[in-house]
């Protein structure tokens, strides 16, 4: 497994001893060491997997860094923060992944129905093994555990992933004044329920 | 001797006893005491070098606080860092650079001078343009970044690679040049978006943002 480290909040540094590491494409800005980046054509999925992804619309343009040394990702100074998973399963929106670990399987999965009106699309990506993932998002990332006494509710824009024994449903909050066009702004949620963690962001998309 | 201090990652103070400090037009935020500000056209630096900044498009609009206080500067929410020079040369895009003052001597340099055609080729891939701006001497610059300004060490055992779009200072004696990295994927338009870099040998810093332009 390689090492994962933060830099100042926003810059990822990969430690690789002639290992893989997963990266969305162009994210690399600086590197010591000898290293090679390759677009990975198939994102470790096989020609099945590449297919669901180009179908579902929840792409993931990634390349593969091998090499011995050290390797930088950033995006756009969003902040980064790194998710050790231990033989779990993460749910994440492909938008805010930033890099993985060799070790971990991608998979695209339908979310239901509530990607039809909070944009994210009707599938979401899940990550799954043991190893390091880098997910990037706008501000601080917060986890919010989830247990069975208290259910959760996330703002749809705001959302980024989560992990753990959790169920998720869409729930709607719709009153006499969202008719007369006086929404709340908050008419929709998503409702966690079960055991696990749930990330967001403190920006909306 | 105007001191410079950071208040936060996006904010800074230059504290003046009678000196002069340059940073870019428009950044001052506030400041304290007796402090005039005057949009320079020289920099400091005489009618030959504004002629070669004008001509090379390295210009920059600069302003000059002169007086006895403290002056604060930030610019459009950018990440602000501290950079000191010590008897070396930095070269800085204009763009980012945000405050120095007298203590160093600026000037212009064609890329072509530092790297040969490698050179002008980091400048024309990187779209930073064919020449670059040099301080050289003793004393403290600031520059601007979009996300944190990281400082990474290069000596002659270890060699740094970084994204010509990530890349914004370097100091030392360091030489560039340019280094692709291209298989029979980007033939056939898969290309893993880190097909060039710059390599940087000697010894010194270079400086990237934590994002690319």
């Amino acid at each position: 497994m390689s090492n994962f480290r933060i830099n100042t909040d926003r810059l990822l540094e990969v430690d690789l001893h002639n290992e893989k590491v997963m990266a969305i494409s162009g994210a690399m800005v600086g590197y010591m060491g000898t290293m090679k980046f390759e677009k990975s054509l198939l994102g470790g999925e096989g020609l099945f997997g590449a297919l669901k992804r180009k179908v579902t619309n929840e792409g993931l343009s990634l390349m593969q860094t091998t090499g011995n040394g050290t390797v930088f990702f950033a995006h756009n100074a969003a902040e980064i923060t790194v998710i050790p998973l231990v033989n779990e399963k993460l749910f994440i929106e492909s938008s805010s992944l930033l890099a993985y670990d060799d070790s971990l399987k991608t998979n695209t999965t339908f979310a239901g129905l509530r990607g039809a009106t909070s944009g994210q699309g009707l599938f979401t990506t899940t990550i799954e093994g043991y190893g390091n993932l880098a997910v990037f998002s706008h501000g601080n990332l917060i986890t919010l555990e989830v247990d069975p006494k208290y259910p959760l509710f996330v703002d749809p824009d705001a959302f980024i992933g989560y992990k753990g024994n959790i169920s998720q449903e869409f729930v709607f909050d719709v009153n006499w004044r969202n008719m007369i066009g006086e929404a709340s702004g908050e008419s929709y949620q998503f409702k966690f329920t079960g055991q696990g963690v749930v990330y967001i962001q403190p920006a909306e998309r | 001797m105007p001191r410079y201090q950071q208040i936060n990652e996006k904010l800074m103070e230059v504290s003046l006893n009678g000196e002069a400090v340059f940073a870019k037009k428009g950044a001052m935020i506030s400041y304290q005491g007796n402090v005039v500000f005057r949009r320079s056209f020289l920099a400091g630096n005489g009618v030959q070098d504004f002629a070669m900044r004008v001509l090379t498009s390295e210009g920059y609009a600069l302003m000059v606080a002169e007086g006895t206080g403290t002056v604060y500067y930030g610019y459009n929410g950018f990440f602000v860092s501290i950079i000191q020079v010590v008897n070396e040369t930095v070269f800085v895009e204009s763009d980012t650079l945000l405050a120095f003052d007298a203590r160093l001597r600026t000037g212009t340099m064609f890329l072509g001078n530092q790297g040969g055609v490698q050179g002008i080729l980091r400048g024309a891939v990187s779209g930073q343009g064919l020449f670059t701006t040099t301080l050289q001497g003793t004393g403290e610059i600031a520059i601007l970044s979009d996300g944190n300004a990281i400082g990474l060490p290069v000596t002659p055992q270890q060699p740094v690679f970084v994204d010509p779009d990530a890349y914004i200072a370097h100091k030392g004696e360091l030489s560039s040049n340019i280094v692709t990295d291209l298989n029979w994927k980007n033939l056939i338009g898969q290309a893993s978006g880190e097909s060039y870099q710059v390599k940087f040998t000697g010894q010194g810093t270079v400086y990237i943002q934590a994002s690319e332009r």
